[in-house]
């Protein structure tokens, strides 16, 4: 419920119809969230305690002939549950906590999506993939507490609480949640929202720069809440600066002189979707944060500042480079041992004269342009999402 | 513990109305008596498994994959289950005594992007596995599998 509270005045993430246009006309609704026994528009397409919205799609024949169930806004695929049986008709068959065969995908405004009673092993994303809006994450099916082949939407806000994503006369919100919700009895549009995920940086910086700000100054956003790296999410104002290099090189970002809980994002781009995440800082509390990620020339990488739990602080940003005059290509001489930023271990020999081969300088982690980096962030993202199944995202109890 | 499985029944709601098109979903049974463990629906689709013994009730499963289908030893000493903390169902065994777990099932990862079960796929039951001896015994169709869970 403090979610709620939190959420309100920021500008959300609104959803396109869960599905393909090629399998648009095979959709119908069948039983829209209950509201003290009256649905959204204060009809009785609805049952008793049902939380989300059901949509049908020709029942067994359908499910056979394959419904597509697509994602409703893109994010991060956070939960995934597969293998269970999917032809249930007597609505209390196992798996997936009622669910069934289900995805869950977490949304840059920290909200989330459900797909619910999937057909089995139709479930293509994993746990930590990215998934853009349109893209395939299942096929209807029958699993779980189903009575026949449906699909279950459901959108939860960031604390878990389910909410309505219809307006209407008896519906709760004062906002519809579909980018076009359609008619009553109808499907909504199978429009992406392309007006929410863009990050604005308020001014771009470079090696050497240093900015005195706060995370609410001007030109600063409440919209973004989760970025894709981390499980966390951001109830606070962001602030964006676009960073930009002359050369291959890593680049710290320092975050001083806070007074509450501000932690920093790296993203390839400023999609702000989840798609670009590189790297995090998320110290607790007001400590310092630093950020080092190794740039390509001439590229844009966006910087977020968030606040944990609205937190809002002055802060002083610095960007350091490391520096390095583009090297001439690896000798092979093997004693060519006394620069440290030269590794011959490095296998990227090819990788395009006068790049400094930088993958082991300053002892950075964080992802790059290469295969390698990107497997590691995939790896942290996966075993993020698991441990968010685990526990609640408190910070306190969080770890770096 | 008839009194117990009585208990618990009187605990559980009615079954929630089918839905229009016949259609319907999430009835929240929030109690399912096997030998003392139960599911508890938290919030679905998160769930874990109880044990209800002695008026007090122990967490025994809360792996973020909705364990369900508990069913315990005879001797009360393991309980077997079956989730999909890494979004593949798998059937488990959890140790009461050392709090240690073992998946028995499905150990080959879902693989991404990939249709279709991985390679050696079991299909978990539909219901509580049976212990029988050093087995844990459920059909599948009108198979029987059979899993040593020793």
């Amino acid at each position: 419920m403090i979610w709620v509270l939190l959420v309100v005045g920021a500008l959300a993430q609104d959803y396109r119809f869960p599905t393909s246009q090629a399998d648009e006309a095979h959709w119908y609704p069948t039983a829209y969230r209950d509201h003290a026994g009256e649905d959204w528009n204060c009809g009785s397409i609805r049952y008793t305690g049902h939380r989300g919205a059901d949509f049908g799609g020709g029942s067994f024949a359908g499910m056979a002939d394959g419904r597509d169930v697509v994602a409703a806004a893109s994010g991060i695929v956070s939960a995934v549950s597969d293998g269970h049986f999917d032809e249930c008709t007597t609505a209390d068959c196992a798996g997936g906590g009622g669910f069934g065969n289900y995805v869950k995908v977490k949304h840059p405004d920290g909200w989330n999506t459900y797909y619910a009673h999937l057909k089995k092993f139709s479930i293509p994303v994993s746990i930590g993939d990215f998934v853009a809006c349109g893209d395939l994450i299942g096929e209807m099916g029958s699993s779980g507490h189903s009575t026949g082949p449906h699909l279950h939407f459901e959108l939860r806000d960031p604390g878990g609480d389910s909410h309505e994503p219809f307006l209407g006369s008896c519906s709760e919100t004062t906002r519809s949640r579909w980018v076009d919700q359609g008619t009553y009895d109808a499907l909504p549009a199978l429009t992406c929202d392309t007006s929410f995920a863009e990050c604005a940086p308020v001014q771009t910086i470079s090696c050497g720069s240093v900015v005195d700000g706060r995370n609410d100054m001007a030109g600063s956003q409440s919209e973004h809440q989760f970025y894709g790296c981390s499980e966390f999410v951001y109830s606070g104002s962001e602030v964006s600066f676009e960073v930009i290099t002359d050369l291959d090189e890593p680049v710290t970002v320092d975050v001083t002189g806070v007074s509450a809980d501000l932690d920093v994002y790296v993203l390839q781009t400023p999609a702000c979707d989840t798609s670009g995440c590189l790297t995090y800082s998320d110290e607790s509390q007001d400590s310092d944060e630093s950020v080092t990620w190794t740039a390509e020339a001439g590229q844009s990488y966006t910087v977020v500042l968030d606040g944990w739990e609205g937190a809002a602080t002055d802060f002083q940003l610095g960007v350091q480079c490391d520096g390095a005059l583009p090297q001439p290509e690896d000798s092979g001489d093997p004693d060519d041992t006394d620069d440290p930023t030269d590794s011959d271990s490095d296998s990227d020999s090819d990788d395009g004269g006068g790049r400094v081969p930088n993958d082991e300088l300053g002892g950075c982690s964080c992802a790059s342009s290469g295969p390698a980096p990107f497997a590691l962030l995939g790896l942290v993202l996966v075993l993020g999402f698991r441990r968010e199944a685990r526990r609640t995202p408190e910070k306190a109890a969080r770890t770096s | 513990m008839t009194g117990l499985l009585l208990v618990l029944f009187a605990c559980a709601p009615a079954p929630a109305p089918v839905g229009v098109g016949g259609v319907a979903d999430l009835v929240p049974f929030t109690a399912v008596p096997t030998g003392g463990a139960y599911v508890d629906y938290q919030d679905a689709p998160r769930t874990r498994i109880m044990l209800r013994r002695t008026g007090d009730d122990r967490l025994l499963v809360d792996d973020g994959g909705s364990p369900d289908r508990p069913t315990l030893s005879a001797d009360g000493g393991t309980l077997a289950y079956v989730s999909a903390p890494d979004g593949l169902a798998a059937v488990f065994v959890f140790e009461l005594a050392t709090e240690t777990t073992r998946q028995l099932t499905n150990l080959e990862p879902r693989q991404p992007g990939r249709l279709g079960p991985p390679a050696g796929f079991v299909d978990v039951p539909r219901t509580a596995p049976r212990f029988e001896g050093d087995d844990l015994v459920w059909l599948v169709g009108q198979d029987t599998v059979r899993v040593s869970w020793r």
